[in-house]
């Protein structure tokens, strides 16, 4: 009787759970849907398409033709690489450090960090720092203000604090310095840890565009994602991308409807970063509790 | 020699972190980010001119918003036209205010900041951050105060002093836009009251007036987004006048209290009751209706001339629906009725910076610039049309109007960003059609008709833009009339009278006192 009530129960609940999730996953069908349709299309069938019956590139044709798609998606890309790279870089290094019990003065560092967590500088402070720090329409603007995440330096520190002691004592045995203690040793042991605040930090920076709104004049460094927000807010985005080069032609086939173009914008903002997560996936359920748990 | 290997490591390591925050310290930006402070780019300078340049910011909110390539035509010909190093930085209206905000904050305001938003300026001039009073510079620039009539200059003027340079008006040029070939299947009158109205919309969506043999047409449409009930609220004017606080009988007036919106709200919840609505109207966006009303199923729309050619577009430019839309005027449903809603007082503003206002050479070089760039001037040619700047040509049509192609317009179908150099200073007054096509044609020639005709009916008087009122009362009340609106539209309220006494308790009342202490002040009421 207990197994038939637990199988309904589980039936009901993934029927629950397949619903939402289908649910969930219809705005991504609709954008993906809608980048794929010509004007065409999108006028017989009455502008809110789940699946094109006769699919095109044409739109993602028009947004790479100019530079400024593929500009603002090399800057989204060197802006989240670096970003990443050195943010657990920094992060790593702080909560090692800090994961030291008999550091002279961990108590006021931490507690540095931690009001940083409920405290900040506020938008105008932070600009006159980065001002005063020569980094305005630099990508160092973007990166340097958050190079220590606050919040993922107490979660790795509590990781490391969970490595055994017995580990780094019977390394300084065998004639292990710090450097080799934490590069070869820690590090490897916090992979998971790192891997999901990596993923985190990465997504984040892919996301970002109000900090390039306000550091950067030039915008030889403006992500993908503020170009999309000034796209999505363009009266003339339809006019623009169905008048470039040889396609003054006037035939809905070849025009794309300014929702095609819309979505295909945000198709483009999102799958290059969506790609990440299968490589990362394995590390990120384990690595999102591995700091929490203590023992 | 492990020692040695470990001490090597550990310098190498030191080295690396003292090259790290090295480079952090140094951004390849210009440092101060303003064009104050950074060195003239312009390669055309000659060497003696260079440090004559002045360099000059104007922020705006853009159409485009997107990047200009490094080889602009329009910023190589400001900076020879007029000797300076200009800068633009065009934003959508929602990043406006933050990126403003923070440059003055920081002390790197822009010089000349344009805007449609009054209240950004204001926020600005009380900060102390402008230019006091911008009537010195008017008087240099002819063009543009030669067009201004004295509506503008007070919307502009705040305590007696002028706080930002208006752009003049524009006649507006949007209309109740009907099928005629509709109603001539069906033998109907152009509706010239609200009843016909209804009449014409009823049969639209029942007798099958595009003759197709399905009943797949509604009379009327609208484009809410979820939020508002759209641009069917214009209706309003077959009742009177419905643009915010206004005058009537020598008082103060909203059409909430006028009894207005109650006759507008009742014609709109028959067309739900009736289902001659198109079902979608208050969900779907602009972008999301344009296939239904350009697939020949909405009979009515409030639309500019603009309908034609983007239905022609839309339907394989074959010329079949060059005739099928009929500007016409706002029916009637009451005496004071049967007007659209008011054109605004000014077109947008531009605002001058404290900090430019203190160099009188650039303040000279700023009136220079904005009476060049002005219509009718040269500059005004080379910056919206790339006349002169990037090889564009004009064609002259009859009655002083003009054709301009895009077919050519090669950098700007690259670059269209560039487009926003005519953003701040964009007028209908040129009488230029713009067009894909590479000559003139019937439909280009048909929008300019139905252009012409709107701007020639009843428009109602713009008193509210005149007002200074308390914006979180004005957006607190606005708020209580939509979320109202659509519920009695749709049947789930139906005490007006109860929605009217709510209205003056958010904030209505107060409201309208202001208004009647405002207008009286500017003698509008006696």
């Amino acid at each position: 009787m207990t197994n038939r009530n637990e199988k309904v129960y589980q039936a009901v609940s993934s029927a629950i759970v397949i619903g939402l999730t289908l649910l969930s996953a219809i705005p991504l069908l609709y954008a993906i849907s809608m980048s794929l349709v010509n004007e065409q299309e999108w006028i017989e069938r009455g502008g809110f398409i789940l699946w094109p019956q006769n699919p095109t590139f044409i739109a993602y044709e028009r947004l790479f033709q100019g530079t400024a798609v593929l500009q603002a998606l090399g800057a989204t890309v060197v802006r989240t690489v670096l970003g990443t790279a050195l943010v657990l870089l920094m992060t790593t290094l702080a909560a090692y450090v800090l994961s030291k019990r008999n550091l002279p003065g961990r108590k006021p560092m931490l507690f540095f960090i931690l009001v940083t967590i409920l405290i900040g500088g506020g938008l105008i402070p932070t600009y006159l720092v980065v001002r005063d720090l020569h980094l305005l329409d630099s990508v160092w603007a973007l990166i340097l203000p958050g190079l220590v995440d606050s919040w993922s330096v107490l979660v790795l520190k509590q990781f490391f604090e969970n490595i055994p002691g017995e580990l780094e004592e019977s390394a300084v045995i065998d004639g292990a310095g710090e450097v080799t203690l934490m590069s070869k040793i820690m590090i490897p042991m916090a992979a998971p840890a790192m891997a999901a605040i990596g993923l985190f930090i990465g997504v984040g920076h892919w996301n970002s565009w109000f900090d390039a709104l306000i550091y950067l004049n030039d915008a030889q460094w403006h992500p993908i994602q503020l170009l999309i927000r000034n796209m999505f807010s363009s009266s003339e985005i339809g006019a623009q991308f169905n008048n470039a080069g040889q396609y003054n032609v006037l035939s809905p086939v070849n025009r794309v409807s300014a929702e095609s173009l819309k979505m295909a914008l945000v198709i483009i903002g999102t799958l290059p970063i969506m790609f990440v997560y299968p490589f990362l996936q394995k590390h990120f359920m384990k690595g999102m509790y591995m700091g929490a748990v203590k023992g | 020699m492990l020692n040695t290997l470990k001490k090597r490591k550990a310098r190498v390591a030191a080295s690396l972190i003292c090259a790290a925050m090295l480079a952090s310290a140094c951004g390849n930006g210009n440092g101060g980010g303003t064009a104050e402070s950074s060195a003239p780019s312009g390669s055309a300078a000659a060497p003696g001119a260079s440090s004559e340049r002045v360099n000059i910011e104007l922020m705006e909110v853009g159409w485009v918003n997107t990047p200009v390539g490094d080889n602009d035509p329009y910023k190589k010909w400001l900076d020879d036209k007029f000797n300076v190093n200009f800068k633009l930085t065009a934003l959508p209206a929602a990043d406006l205010e933050a990126k403003m905000l923070t440059r003055f904050a920081s002390q790197e305001p822009p010089d000349i900041i344009f805007t449609y938003d009054k209240n950004q300026i204001l926020k600005l001039q009380s900060q102390g951050v402008l230019m006091e009073d911008v009537s010195p510079l008017l008087e240099k620039l002819p063009s543009i105060n030669g067009a201004l009539d004295e509506n503008a200059k007070t919307f502009a003027t705040m305590d007696g002093k002028m706080i930002a340079v208006p752009r003049p008006p524009e006649p507006g040029n949007w209309t109740v836009m009907v099928r005629k070939d509709w109603l001539a299947n069906l033998g109907l009158e152009t509706p010239k009251t609200n009843e016909e109205l209804m009449n014409v919309i009823r049969k639209f969506t029942t007798d099958d007036p595009d003759q197709n043999g399905k009943a797949d047409t509604w009379g009327i449409s609208s484009a809410g987004g979820g939020t508002s009930l759209g641009e069917i609220a214009n209706f309003q004017g077959m009742f009177g006048q419905f643009h915010g606080f206004h005058i009537q009988n020598n008082a103060a007036a909203h059409a909430v209290t006028t009894g207005v919106h109650k006759q507008f709200l009742d014609f709109v919840k028959t067309l739900a009751d009736e289902k001659t609505i198109d079902p979608d109207w208050y969900t779907q966006g602009w972008e999301q209706r344009k296939p239904k009303l350009f697939g020949n199923k909405i009979g009515i729309a409030w639309y500019p001339g603009s309908i034609v050619a983007e239905h022609e577009s839309l339907q394989e430019n074959k010329g079949n629906f060059v005739d099928v839309w009929e500007a016409i005027p706002m029916p009637k449903g009451s005496a004071d009725g049967g007007v659209r809603g008011p054109n605004g007082l000014v077109n947008g503003m531009y605002a001058i910076s404290a900090n430019a206002a203190k160099d009188p050479a650039k303040l000279e070089r700023i009136a220079q610039l904005l009476e060049g760039v002005s219509y009718p001037n040269d500059g005004y040619w080379a910056l919206r049309w790339g006349v002169g700047s990037d090889g564009q040509a004009m064609l002259d049509l009859e009655d002083g109007f003009k054709f301009y192609t895009e077919a050519t317009d090669k950098y700007r179908k690259e670059y269209p960003g560039a487009w926003d150099y005519g953003t701040w200073i964009s007028t209908s007054r040129d009488k230029v059609l713009q067009s894909t096509a590479d000559a003139p044609n019937a439909t280009g020639m048909k929008q300019l008709e139905l252009d012409e005709k709107a701007k020639g009916y009843t428009v109602s008087p713009n008193f509210n833009d005149l007002l200074e009122l308390d914006p979180q009362l004005v957006s607190e009340v606005a708020k209580v009339t939509e979320e109202f609106q659509i519920k009695y539209i749709l049947g789930k309220e139906t005490d007006y009278d109860k929605f009217v006494e709510t209205w003056k308790k958010a904030g209505g009342q107060r409201l309208l006192e202001e208004a009647e202490k405002q207008f009286k002040a500017m003698n509008l009421i006696k």
